[in-house]
């Protein structure tokens, strides 16, 4: 069946954006000027080729395709066209009953700019504010140590404080400095795949923690080690790391106590499974959907007592699906909670640790 | 028994001097450099009987560091031990593969710090 645009042409040029309809062939139907100038063609190039040889997008080419098939209703994307950046929506007409395809275009010119020197803005903050601060840390830790001086009771409690402080405000800047990354899709480009022993990363884990405050102290004392040390992950230590904090912290903040923290590492197939269990409060039914989204806090009695930003497991959860693994947990309220990282398994032989 | 010379070559000051400060309360007597000429230039005047020595430095990085004091007959046989921004778990292996004899990853200890330069200078 044919469907005619002959009375909607007045209608198109009034619009600020490009329309073009092309047919089951994929040649022009119809067009309007705003959609020449946005694809950097002229009327004889949109009327005497075929519309893909025009624009020679191969992205444009597949996603033609898709709405040809009847694969997705509208999708967008976005395609270089001489300097401008132009935001393409493909859809059917299914009132039409045709099997014409229509196209809208929107100059993302500036959008996309602006974006851009966002981007390149938060990335300067994040790489600026990193590198004093690791001075700082290590600065204030290496002075605050006894070994140093014997300093007043008083301004060691300072010192303490001091050093509690910055380490809180570097955990801050890795936890922003993870989401700016995933957001942005750079976190996967940054990955470097080592092969490493859960007890190496348990170890270096819990180090971190108790380098960190009273509460990674503690846990030396309350964990208890289960399964294999010896099985290799495949992932990047550095991150594999931090996620394993991360789920650690968790577990000393809502199980308050003395009660056991236990890490159970074990090896199925090709995958690794680390476990963290604690006996603590346990995650409500109703709150079990919203643990992964960003920002999401726990309401409850201990919550409100401690700092905390609601972004750990967002970062976890999608480090971990960077590395080709996964989070999932099992929890019973007032019982306890088990988080289960699962990573691809390493090859036979781990790296000399030196 | 004669103290370990330790040569720290870092652009950030404040780590350079709290470092040396720490360090002089151990077994070591250590002397800082802040920019990797000058650290070359410590180095072949007085070599240290260790080098710690950071990467990330405008100019003359730590790589370049390493390859010039790895080409000197008076600076090839130094231990060095290289600052990385990252941690990795085989960083000794990356680190020799580099030359270097050994890694910390910052923001560290004092005791890492102390550990390493024993395990090279012992």
């Amino acid at each position: 069946m044919q469907t005619s645009y002959e009375g909607l042409e007045p209608f198109l040029e009034s619009l600020p954006i490009g329309v073009v309809v092309l047919d089951a062939q994929r040649e022009v139907k119809t067009c309007n000027r705003r959609a020449f100038e946005l694809l950097g063609a002229s009327v004889e190039d949109l009327l005497s080729q075929s519309f893909e040889s025009v624009v020679g997008d191969a992205v444009l080419k597949q996603a033609l395709d898709a709405a040809c098939t009847g694969e997705s209703a509208t999708r967008s994307l976005f395609m270089e066209c001489g300097e401008r950046f132009v935001k393409c929506t493909i859809g059917t007409v299914p009132a039409s009953g045709s099997a014409d395809i229509v196209l809208v275009l929107e100059d993302a010119t500036d959008s996309r700019r602006i974006e851009r020197v966002k981007q390149e803005f938060i990335q300067t903050i994040l790489h600026s504010i990193r590198s004093p601060l690791s001075t700082l840390k290590t600065s204030l830790s290496i002075i605050n140590s006894e070994r140093i001086a014997k300093v007043p009771d008083p301004i060691r409690e300072v010192l303490d404080m001091s050093v509690s402080e910055v380490n809180r405000l570097n955990a801050l800047l890795i936890d922003l400095r993870n989401l700016f990354y995933i957001e942005t899709g750079l976190a996967g480009k940054e990955l470097e795949t080592e092969t490493f022993s859960a007890g190496e990363l348990v170890d270096r884990a819990v180090d971190e923690l108790r380098k960190a405050g009273a509460e990674g102290s503690a846990l030396v004392s309350r964990l208890a080690r289960e399964g294999d040390p010896k099985v290799l992950v495949a992932g990047d230590f550095e991150k594999t790391k931090q996620i394993l904090e991360h789920l650690l912290r968790n577990a000393c903040t809502f199980a308050p106590g003395d009660t056991p923290i236990t890490v159970l590492a074990s090896r199925q197939n090709g995958c690794v499974t680390i476990e963290v269990r604690d006996e603590g409060i346990g995650i409500p039914d109703d709150q079990k959907p919203l643990l992964f989204s960003k920002f999401f806090r726990a309401d409850n009695e201990i919550t409100r007592g401690v700092r905390g930003n609601g972004l750990g497991l967002f970062i976890s959860r999608s480090l971990a699906e960077l590395m080709s693994g996964s989070i999932y947990f099992e929890s019973a309220p007032r019982k306890g909670s088990s988080f289960f990282l699962n990573l691809p398994a390493g090859g036979e032989q781990p790296h000399a640790a030196g | 028994m004669a103290k370990t010379r330790v040569l720290l070559i870092d652009d950030e000051k404040l780590l350079v001097k709290s470092t040396v400060l720490a360090l002089g309360c151990y077994e070591f007597d250590t002397d800082g450099a802040l920019d990797g000429p000058e650290g070359l230039e410590k180095a072949r005047k007085e070599p240290p009987d260790i080098i710690l020595l950071d990467i990330m430095m405008p100019g003359m990085d730590g790589w370049q560091v390493l390859k010039q004091l790895k080409e000197s007959d008076a600076t090839r046989n130094i231990p060095v031990v290289i600052f990385t921004a990252k941690e990795y778990s085989n960083g000794h292996a990356l680190a020799r593969e580099q030359g270097a004899a050994g890694y910390v990853a910052k923001p560290f200890e004092l005791e890492e710090l102390v550990e390493e330069i024993r395990k090279h200078t012992s």
